[in-house]
């Protein structure tokens, strides 16, 4: 794991998808919007980008797929597994600690 | 037209080497947000056209899907994720597992008929051809089909074609080397069976033309079937 530097971008939709499913089980559309909601557009992890994402985390243990009926259809809500809870904790150390150092300098160079 | 292209998508997964069953949940997940979004257009007022194309545009083109899938190695099948294993070695496993089983199978039998073989009176030309034919198929039809076979996935998982190749040569090389001595009716012990393996400067010219033509034999489908693919690519184009 490269947490201790990861590259800027490539781990967001990761650790975005894994918060919001720390507070609830959601499927795929409802992750979408709620992303899109939460950042106000700010954010915008395209469809094409999440289910790749999401798949690729249940495949890996982070998150587990239940099949459940709503609205009359059958579909699948991802939920946090315990290791998904662990790499959640590691990918917002590791994001606040760069975006901390980012903001410092942004701070120290509006200040000079 | 829309669900074509979730199939279509399925199908292009697949052969990407993404799972049976990952390909299977990633089309239906997203025709499922397709239909969704079409939904949410259509509640704002979007005429439905729009909301479908709207829908189509926010997925993102099928090859843009698969390119993102394809890129990540845990989501692919094992013959994808390790090619040079799968289709270079495991082929040989299957052969001398197929090879063995089938063997087995045959000096039990005859060892169960061996009285009953003594009596039975077949011309000498006849028994050759019958020890022969057993030889073609042990030493020729079994490695050449198992690496037709393989070759023929592999070209339908898009897997590079050194892959199934090199597989393919290592077969016709194993396969020529393995003698096998089959005495099913004729002879003094009828039932009798051996094999082995080796070469030797004698046997070298035949063991080389036994390699061709397992190779040949096994390539040929392969040919056919990348030869069938391109003849497809260029209607789709067309």
């Amino acid at each position: 794991m490269t947490d201790k530097n990861p590259s800027l971008m490539a781990g967001v939709p990761e650790l975005v998808v894994l918060r919001l499913l720390a507070d609830r089980d959601m499927y795929g559309y409802e992750l979408a919007r709620a992303i899109k909601a939460l950042t106000r557009d700010a954010l915008s992890i395209g469809e094409g980008v999440l289910y790749p994402a999401l798949h690729s985390m249940e495949a890996r243990g982070l998150v587990r797929p239940r099949s459940r009926l709503a609205d009359g259809r059958m579909r699948i809500y991802y939920s946090l597994t315990a290791r998904g809870k662990n790499r959640l904790a590691r990918l917002t150390e590791s994001w606040r600690r760069v975006s901390g150092g980012v903001e410092s300098i942004l701070g120290s160079t509006a200040h000079g | 037209m829309d669900e074509q292209r979730f199939q279509k998508l399925r199908g292009a997964l697949l052969e990407a080497g993404i799972t049976k069953s990952g390909a299977r949940r990633a089309a239906s997940e997203i025709e499922d947000h397709f239909h969704q979004l079409v939904g949410e257009a259509l509640a704002r007022g979007t005429g439905e056209q729009e909301a479908c194309r709207e829908a189509h545009a926010a997925l993102g083109s099928n090859e843009i899907l698969v390119r993102r899938y394809a890129a990540r190695p845990e989501l692919l099948a094992w013959p994808s994720r390790w090619p040079a294993l799968w289709f270079t070695i495991v082929p040989l496993g299957c052969y001398l597992a197929l090879s063995i089983a089938v063997m087995t199978t045959l000096v039990l039998g005859l060892g169960q008929m061996s009285d009953y073989l003594h009596h039975i009176k077949v011309p000498p030309h006849v028994s050759r051809l019958i020890d022969l034919a057993v030889c073609v198929i042990f030493l020729g039809l079994f490695p050449a089909s198992v690496a037709a076979a393989f070759g023929v996935w592999a070209r339908r998982r898009r897997i590079p074609l050194r892959w199934p190749v090199i597989g393919v040569a290592a077969m016709s090389i194993l396969a020529a080397l393995i003698n096998i001595e089959f005495t099913i009716t004729g002879g003094p012990s009828p039932g009798s069976a051996g094999a082995g393996i080796g070469v030797s400067a004698h046997s070298l010219p035949a063991q080389t033309l036994r390699a061709l033509a397992v190779g040949l034999l096994a390539l040929l489908p392969l040919w056919i079937a990348a030869h069938r693919a391109k003849r497809d690519t260029g209607r789709e184009m067309i």
